[in-house]
């Protein structure tokens, strides 16, 4: 990664309901890296049209499966990546009537400075495109990467852009999961500790944050990986009094770190009450 | 936090359906908006369809506006379409689709309203 590029990445299962979520990632790498309301509306519909292929298209018969939106904010430009892992690109209409598809592929076209579909070896489909914020040299493209995403909603940013990032994510995950606004501002307090955490505990120096909102009155989240103690600095100074003198660990109804292949990991759960 | 867009069908006018979009449309909510126009065309003379409080639309709300649009034509009823300025990315989908003009996209309520007007009265 170059110096000061800016990178999101958010895996979501292949819902209708998720593009919403997708877009409001992007509105907040958007207000953290000051690209303009215009670009960053162009990019959302691009984004969404991209990710209404794969939700559609991506896995038959009404399954769901992972699609992964990487973002990345370099200088003058933003290349934008929709991958899914399913059975590959079809650019034509579902059935009688149905004109989106006919709309979305020149919608991205006419938008985006840069598009192509590529059929990656590991099959499925990664629709790519770049905007050129002002007039400038194009970069290299970026070489495609990334692996499978769980149910869960994952956000990974890079840098500054965690917190406004995951705190739109958090509240979306939180509103849709029907917690109260008290609670809400809770998941708020804890996102904040979390995305502004030192970057330097997370692994590749990434914020990662899964969300599940999919458990009604419960939010469920799984932060990191961590590099080695990581995990538990952050845990401490969860537990760290606050304002009221209680820590925010207490606001959650379990802090736990969760050893995984990758690292160690904080999960939290907030429920309604 | 509005989590989706709502879609609401209204009567301002003798013969006129109005189908009004707010917030945030795409994928997740084309069956609620394609039922509104399906219950504006079953009920009323002539339909408008109101994007000025509409922040974000997707080609799948394009593709059920214009499927409403057929429609209309098929059984030769008014159909407009109603785009202000107060929301810019709804404003630029429309003119890069080519849409604001085939449509085509009036610059308010009234204007679309006025429009169908004529066949909403002879029909």
């Amino acid at each position: 990664m170059s110096e000061g590029a800016t990178e999101l990445r958010l895996g979501i299962a292949s819902r209708a309901e998720n593009l919403a979520l997708v877009r409001q990632a992007l509105a907040g790498l958007g207000d953290a890296t000051g690209i303009s309301a215009e670009r960053i509306a162009d990019l959302k519909q691009i984004a969404t049209e991209a990710c209404m292929n794969a939700v559609v298209h991506a896995y038959p018969d009404g399954q769901e499966g992972p699609v992964e939106v990487r973002a990345r904010v370099d200088g003058r430009e933003v290349s934008l990546a929709v991958r899914d892992w399913g059975v590959g690109f079809r650019p034509r209409p579902a059935g009688g009537g149905d004109h989106s598809l006919r709309l979305g592929l020149p919608l991205i076209t006419s938008l985006a400075d840069s598009f192509e579909v590529a059929q990656p070896r590991d099959g499925g489909t990664e629709v790519r495109a770049r905007l050129v914020l002002t007039d400038g040299a194009l970069d290299e493209r970026q070489a495609p990467g990334g692996q499978a995403a769980a149910r869960p909603a994952q956000v990974a940013v890079t840098g500054d852009a965690a917190r406004q990032v995951i705190a739109r994510v958090m509240a979306m995950a939180a509103t849709r999961a029907g917690l109260s606004l008290d609670r809400m501002s809770d998941g708020v307090l804890l996102s904040d500790v979390i995305s502004t955490h030192d970057t330097a505990d997370f692994s590749e120096q990434r914020v990662g944050v899964e969300i599940d909102e999919s458990r009604p009155g419960r939010l469920w989240m799984r932060v990191g990986p961590f590099v080695d103690g990581g995990a538990h600095r952050l845990v401490q100074q969860l537990e760290l009094p606050g304002m009221d003198e209680i820590s925010l660990a207490k606001l959650a109804d379990r802090v736990d770190v969760e050893p995984d292949e990758r690292g160690d990991y904080v999960v939290i759960e907030l429920s309604g009450r | 936090m509005q989590v989706s867009g709502e879609v609401a069908v209204s009567a301002p006018r003798e013969g006129v359906g109005l189908v009004t979009l707010t917030g945030e449309h795409d994928l997740g909510t084309v069956g609620a908006v394609r039922e509104a126009l399906e219950r504006a065309q079953a009920e009323h003379d002539a339909v408008v369809v109101d994007l000025c409080g509409a922040t974000f639309i997707d080609s799948s709300i394009l593709g059920a506006i214009l499927e409403g649009r057929r429609q209309a034509r098929e059984q030769e009823r008014g159909f407009a379409v109603a785009c202000d300025n107060s929301s810019k990315p709804v404003r630029r989908v429309l003119e890069v689709t080519g849409l604001a003009r085939e449509l085509p996209a009036h610059p308010s309520v009234e204007a679309a309203l006025e429009a169908v007007m004529p066949r909403a009265g002879s029909a």
